[in-house]
């Protein structure tokens, strides 16, 4: 095959590549060819952008759309079984649902925190990138340099939490090899934050997070979390490290990244959920950083609900809804 | 006051339950408990029905739909794969039904032509706000459009399979679980819808 050919045909497996969908074999033959060619690296840097750019067109439905769906399924659920003992509370029930990301999950394959883990480990290093938020800034502290340095530049590929409560993840790295232990061991650890950062795959991303927001008393896991709801370009990601945050929307490190968020993150449902985070212990201190983004909100955001929140909460701090 | 004011009563923190435990009680006749199912995986549902149709009102009715086919058929499942894959077929082949009928029909989901121009359906839909540099929202802006035209000429499986890994994370074994068909077939058809999006978003990134 002529090295155009092959440079073509390379190129054709990024995609692929970057969700981890190779075999083994199949990987070898990209990686090799990247090691010695310029112009494909800098191609397979190309396809990461086009990856980045569709992660920017994800919808994530409002609250209002989820509360009509939960409320027309209530409605129909009674047509189905009216003489059912529990319709009476249905109504309330479905009011109480709303939001399930701030409410929390309690089915457990969502949250196998402190549980045995099981590491199935792959091959291959160095196919992950960043997944930043090109238009956040970089919050975390430490956590921000962290790599997997202890794992000789291997990648974490695949997480998924498993039915006993355990934690699987798949690491690329230059042999395949199966570990085991908790999140408390050292290296299931030092994967997981790794993976929440640096993973390619949003997917396995939000998987992470989600598996870490079980921790979320551990500093390291917070501040994970915290880097995770500034940077990360998934909605999905951010949703869910925001989740694990909610308890602890006291501390100013949280504050200040709530704060942030309601300033520049570009979802509404991102800036709703966190207003809600915010607004959820009535009463609680403000640092002055966030009654300063507060006031800002009220000049510049567009939607009604988050301006409201706002409003409502300088209401009960007794400041000003507007900047002087 | 917003319709988020009235609800938010936090559950139970550290009370895990069994999703199998869920889902024979469920399957016993608790509405309690297949209530926490729905509201364990609505969400992931209505995101991917709205990603999928690109409409408020069509994912709506496949939100419906799904539950309530669940509902009904809930005494057939027998853990023969998991829950959330047996939900995910059901929702898939509704969404599918729709993209099909609206291949047929050459129904243009999103945009609707008023007497005040075009409008686009999902405007109602939490978007990118106008913020920073306006070049860049621009360009954001243009990159967004092409995807979204990009994302409506895939092939309804095409668009499933894309859907289903690029935003949802699922792995391709899996893919191949809730549509029915191999993990190969779901490579091949993931390879063609990415190498769609390649040609057409090329000029951009």
């Amino acid at each position: 095959m002529s090295e155009s050919s092959n440079c073509a045909a390379v190129r054709e497996q990024f995609a692929l590549l970057l969700y981890g969908e190779l075999s083994f074999d199949e990987e070898e033959r990209v990686e090799s060819h990247l090691d010695g060619c310029a112009e494909c690296r800098q191609a397979l840097e190309h396809q990461k952008a086009l990856h980045d750019a569709i992660d920017g067109v994800a919808v994530t439905p409002s609250p209002a759309l989820l509360n009509r769906c939960r409320e027309d399924l209530s409605a129909l659920l009674d047509r189905e079984h009216p003489e059912s003992g529990i319709v009476s509370g249905m109504r309330e029930w479905w009011r109480q649902l709303w939001l399930p990301a701030v409410g929390g999950w309690k089915v457990r394959v969502l949250r196998p925190a402190g549980a045995l883990a099981l590491l199935a480990m792959g091959f291959l290093a160095a196919k992950a990138t960043p997944g930043l938020n090109i238009f956040g800034v970089n919050q975390g502290g430490a956590y921000q340099a962290m790599g997997l340095g202890d794992f000789g530049g291997a990648q974490v590929r695949n997480v998924s939490a498993q039915p006993d409560g355990s934690v699987r993840i798949v690491l690329d790295e230059t042999r395949q090899r199966m570990i085991s232990g908790n999140l408390d061991d050292r290296q299931v650890r030092v994967l997981l934050l790794s993976a929440a950062k640096d993973a390619a795959d949003p997917g396995l991303r939000a998987q992470t997070v989600s598996i870490l927001t079980g921790d979320a008393d551990a500093e390291d896991i917070r501040q994970a979390l915290v880097f995770a709801l500034a940077n990360d370009r998934s909605t999905d990601v951010r949703l869910k490290a925001m989740e694990g945050l909610k308890r602890f929307a006291g501390e100013p490190v949280v504050q200040s990244a709530l704060a942030r968020v309601l300033l520049s993150d570009e979802n509404t449902g991102v800036r709703t959920q966190a207003i809600d985070v915010l607004s959820a212990r009535p009463g609680q201190d403000l640092d002055r950083q966030t009654v300063g983004a507060l006031q800002e909100m009220m000049d510049r955001e567009d939607d009604a609900y988050v301006r409201e929140q706002c409003e409502r909460m300088l209401r009960s701090i007794k400041a000003s809804s507007g900047i002087y | 006051m917003g319709p988020l004011a009235s609800k938010r009563a936090v559950p139970d923190e550290g009370t895990e339950v069994d999703e199998a435990e869920l889902i024979r009680a469920a399957q016993a006749g608790d509405r309690a408990a297949f209530e926490e199912l729905v509201r364990a995986y609505d969400k992931s549902v209505l995101r991917l029905a709205m990603n999928l149709l690109r409409s408020p009102e069509d994912a709506r009715d496949v939100y419906q739909e799904t539950f309530l086919r669940v509902y009904r058929n809930l005494q057939q499942f027998r853990f023969d794969c998991s829950f959330h894959t047996w939900l995910y077929r059901i929702a898939t082949n509704l969404c599918l039904d729709q993209l099909r009928k609206r291949k047929v029909r050459r129904e243009e989901p999103t945009v609707l032509t008023t007497p005040d121009g075009t409008l686009d359906r999902m405007d109602s839909v939490p978007e990118e706000r106008v913020d920073g540099d306006p070049l860049r929202h621009l360009y954001s802006g243009q990159i967004r459009k092409r995807v979204k035209e990009t994302l409506a000429q895939l092939t309804p499986r095409e668009k499933m399979v894309f859907e289903l890994r690029h935003y949802e994370g699922l792995r391709l074994k899996r893919i191949g679980e809730v549509l029915g068909t191999s993990e190969e077939a779901a490579k091949n058809c993931l390879f063609r819808a990415t190498q769609k999006m390649r040609t057409a978003l090329g000029e951009f990134v």
